[in-house]
């Protein structure tokens, strides 16, 4: 009979593991910081509709 | 007529009542984080689209029909109907997100940017794709949770409303979202200095 195993590095696990790894060495603080670190970055994906979507909005509401 | 000073719930009885420079202003006020958070979730700018006029035309009749009973709370009231949107559209097509990009160029990004170097400009490119594929990594309900809090500056009380879970497990979601995107930007080893 083979025995397999699997190597338990980071890099390895499945991601669906990786997510559910506890965040237990992560203090409030540190995760706080990180947030305000990358606020910027994700106010930066920030986007919006083409004005031809809100001038379709505009003018079915005044149809109504 | 200026209406930026007056708050969402005046914007909506001013329309209700037939003025239609209220719907304008609630659009103009939250168009973007409304926008935003649908597009982040399925990926695709004219999907995105398709799905925010579809929210607004639910809004529009259900305005108009006298049926709105949010009282203060129009921004959560519409990000229901568009997470509602969102369900149904990944349920008919019965597949869960997956990274694929659909969307085109970021005109956001040439509008604020035209001034850096062409490699700076690639660096900035690829973080944003690299943080976009990250967010889209993330399970779907810590993703909604950081969309909801984040681009469209939902509390966690009306978070936890939205997705039918308690506020400590919105704020728990919200956290691991956090520590996910951290745990994935240390294993990219990318740079998010300034």
């Amino acid at each position: 009979m083979t025995k397999t195993s699997t190597s338990k590095t980071s890099a390895n696990l499945p991601l669906q593991n990786m997510f559910q790894s506890s965040t237990d060495n992560e203090s409030d603080a540190e995760i706080n910081l990180f947030y305000d670190q990358i606020k910027n970055k994700l106010d930066s994906l920030m986007k919006s509709p083409s004005d031809d979507i809100i001038n379709n909005i505009l003018a079915y509401s005044k149809t109504k | 007529m200026n209406l930026q000073s007056n708050n969402d719930q005046e914007l909506v009885k001013l329309y209700i009542a037939g003025n239609e420079s209220g719907l304008q202003e609630l659009l103009r006020r939250h168009k973007s984080k409304i926008y935003t958070s649908i597009y982040l979730l399925v990926k695709d700018q004219y999907l995105a689209e398709d799905i925010f006029q579809d929210a607004f035309i639910k809004v529009i009749n259900t305005l108009r029909s006298g049926r709105y009973n949010e009282e203060g709370k129009f921004l959560p009231w519409v990000m229901r109907i568009a997470h509602n949107l969102v369900i149904d559209y990944f349920r008919k097509e019965k597949r869960t997100p997956i990274i694929t990009s659909a969307d085109g160029v970021d005109v956001f990004n040439m509008l604020h940017f035209y001034d850096e170097s062409a490699e700076d400009r690639m660096l900035r490119d690829q973080t944003h794709k690299d943080l976009k594929a990250m967010i889209h990594l993330l399970p779907d309900e810590q993703k909604e949770v950081l969309l909801m809090r984040h681009y469209a500056d939902l509390s966690f009380k009306e978070i936890a409303d939205l997705t039918d879970v308690s506020i400590n497990t919105a704020l728990g979601r919200m956290r691991y979202a956090l520590s996910n995107l951290r745990k994935m930007l240390k294993t990219k080893e990318v740079s998010y200095k300034g």
